[in-house]
């Protein structure tokens, strides 16, 4: 099984909030020759996930978030021992954590990727805004998985786009 | 009249309410079930071409997407006039199976298992599937199994987990491979050895709950669903055949394109869900049930070995039909075991890698009907089409919809029983929540409207009164 999972979620028919699945899909391209890494895309986090979890040494969580600027990026531990959200209808990072510890003895280190949306209204392209960021957006990713595989601790990203707003 | 609310209701697909009406005297009066989401697919896919239906109608549901599929490509066979070859048929089935696994195994473990687990009056912050994680991993790793089992299979065969393709009219769009044959069946040894764990451990904690076997929907009803000649549990497709709670055959061989001759459908103002009933009887009298209950009290047998021996064993609950809903969950469980054999059988007949699965043809009929066992009980597409093919007009029978009567003088009868007006406690509520839990409603797929929409809104003061009122529709 894959040392890093990338999960990138999100729903493709409301604008932005497929920036999870959109930076996924160029990810697995990326890294399809790379036994290393395993890429799933999803309309949303599932218990099903769990198991997935718990057979990685690393999981980053790609995701939409919701914020006062468009495109801000933002990188976030998550431990298992967080407070959990839900764990049904919908299925969030930590939770998933917290079952692939109870279930399968093993919660990975684990990091949530976001990036802050123009817009959740329907439509099936992203927004222009969050297109033109998409690049940083996965250059982060990048540096995340490499971090972790080169065997260093990941450290923030700093972006020069993030300062200027 | 004082008026209890439970919403929403929780571990259900879908969204809906339960309204509790108190007498002075704190006695229960009455109970309704609320379904209070609108889709509205048979009005929005009119002048679509029939080709896009199955694509189309899909994604009513993220549940049972595969149900709408089949469903709606056997319309299509129909509009055609095609008889699709055998090996199509074969593969429609094991997709089909696969779907009953994984949604069976989201019924019981992951929405009702909280419960039996748990307690009916366990912690509500703890009776859920987190809780279950917690206090049995065993059961919930099975669950997860089981979920995955079918979803790999749709997603290996159809390329999606949810929303898969590869159902088309006239067929599938390609042939099964050998290596995607054999992958399948090395996950079957696992899924059998669940599905029997989950009915070992289900069938003695059943004994915790003979105050809710008896009072979770069970009464007399008809149950309805679909027959064939050998008596065997019919999923893909027969004929439909109607029975009374004696066990009795009421009607026999109704042809599927006839549904409307026994089949009505009535609205009531307080629920999208429409209420579908026996015509022969009338509405409300008319009151039936369909889905793993009714299939296992219509069918003679299941048709594979341990399945068939678990349901001798389950025809010894009662002396006829099984009437009680709370059942639901262990014909489900049977149903699991069942759908897992079969689809070892299916895959096993060298027949199943033939190349030829797909017929094709223009329309050669103005209409077409669907009809199959989902999950949740028989599920009916009807369309008309103009001769372009476009689709003039679309029916849908749902599942839950033919549930719809039954939950709601289930939900009475346990509010009765449980429901003390003195003294509401938490425990009483999750017990009438469990009856509608028990018919497993999909009610994202149920709700549909054929251009009309009844709507009643209230303008309520903050002590509950009812200011102003109004109707439409």
């Amino acid at each position: 099984m894959a040392d890093v999972l990338i999960i990138g979620y999100g729903d493709t028919l409301r604008t932005d909030d497929s920036i999870g699945v959109e930076a996924a899909k160029v990810l697995a391209e990326f890294y399809r020759n790379d036994p290393a890494v395993r890429v799933i895309t999803s309309h949303q986090l599932t218990p099903e996930m769990a198991e997935d979890l718990a057979a990685s040494r690393f999981v980053l969580f790609l995701d939409a978030a919701v914020g006062e600027r468009p495109g801000v990026i933002a990188k976030t531990q998550l431990r298992a021992n967080d407070q959990a959200g839900s764990f049904s209808h919908r299925c969030s990072p930590v939770a998933l954590l917290k079952a692939a510890a109870q279930l399968y003895g093993n919660a990975p280190s684990a990091l949530s990727l976001t990036m802050s949306a123009t817009s959740f209204e329907m439509g099936m392209a992203l927004s222009p805004e969050i297109s033109r960021r998409m690049p940083d957006f996965l250059t982060a990713a990048k540096h995340v998985v490499a971090d972790f595989t080169n065997g260093r601790r990941a450290r923030p990203i700093r972006l020069a786009s993030q300062s200027g707003g | 009249m004082p008026t209890l609310t439970i919403d929403p209701v929780t571990r259900i697909e879908g969204h809906s309410k339960i309204t509790i009406q108190l007498g002075e005297d704190g006695e229960v009066q009455d109970a309704h079930f609320h379904v209070t989401q609108l889709r509205g697919f048979e009005m929005f896919c009119e002048g679509r071409p029939f080709e896009e239906m199955p694509a189309l109608m899909a994604r009513i549901c993220g549940i049972c997407p595969v149900s709408h599929l089949i469903t709606s490509a056997k319309a299509c066979d129909a509009i055609m006039a095609v008889t699709i070859p055998e090996t199509a048929e074969k593969l429609r089935r094991v997709m089909n199976l696969a779907q009953i696994v994984q949604s069976h195994a989201l019924s019981f473990f992951h929405l009702s298992s909280p419960d039996f687990l748990l307690g009916m009056d366990g912690d509500p912050a703890k009776r859920n599937l987190a809780g279950l994680v917690a206090e049995n991993p065993r059961l919930a790793r099975d669950g997860i199994r089981m979920r995955q089992f079918g979803q790999q299979i749709i997603e290996w065969l159809g390329g999606k987990r949810v929303h898969p393709g590869w159902i088309v009219p006239g067929g599938v769009s390609e042939p099964l491979t050998v290596e995607r044959r054999d992958q399948i069946l090395a996950t079957i040894p696992e899924a059998i050895t669940i599905s029997l764990r989950a009915l070992r451990w289900f069938k003695p904690e059943i004994e915790k709950f003979r105050e809710e076997i008896r009072t979770f929907a069970n009464f007399p009803t008809l149950f309805l669903g679909l027959a064939k000649e050998d008596g065997g549990l019919a999923l893909y497709k027969g004929w439909i055949r109607v029975i009374d709670s004696t066990g009795e055959t009421v009607a026999d061989h109704i042809n599927p394109l006839l549904y409307q001759e026994f089949i009505g459908e009535a609205v009531e103002p307080w629920s999208y869900l429409k209420s579908t009933y026996y015509k022969p009887l009338g509405y409300p009298d008319g009151i039936y049930r369909v889905g793993p209950l009714a299939r296992l009290n219509l069918a003679k047998r299941c048709g594979t070995p341990l399945a068939d021996a678990e349901l001798a064993e389950f025809r010894e609950l009662e002396r006829h039909a099984v009437l009680s809903s709370f059942y639901y969950h262990h014909a489900r469980l049977i149903e699991m075991l069942f759908a897992v054999e079969r689809i070892q059988y299916l895959l096993s007949d060298a027949s199943i890698l033939s190349k030829h699965v797909r017929a094709h043809a223009r329309p050669n009929n103005p209409e077409g009907v669907g009809i199959m066992e989902a999950p949740r009980g028989t599920l009916i597409h009807h369309y008309k089409v103009n001769e372009e093919g476009l689709i003039t007009h679309a029916n849908l029978i749902i599942a839950t919809g033919h549930n719809n009567l039954a939950m709601n003088r289930g939900v009475l009868q346990a509010a009765r029983h449980f429901v003390r007006g003195e003294r509401i406690e938490e425990g009483m509520l999750n017990r009438v929540e469990a009856v509608i839990r028990a018919f497993d409603p999909c009610l994202s797929c149920s709700t549909h409207a054929d251009g009309r929409m009844a709507l009643h809104l209230e303008l309520r003061s903050p002590q509950g009164s009812v200011l102003d009122e109004m109707w439409s529709g």
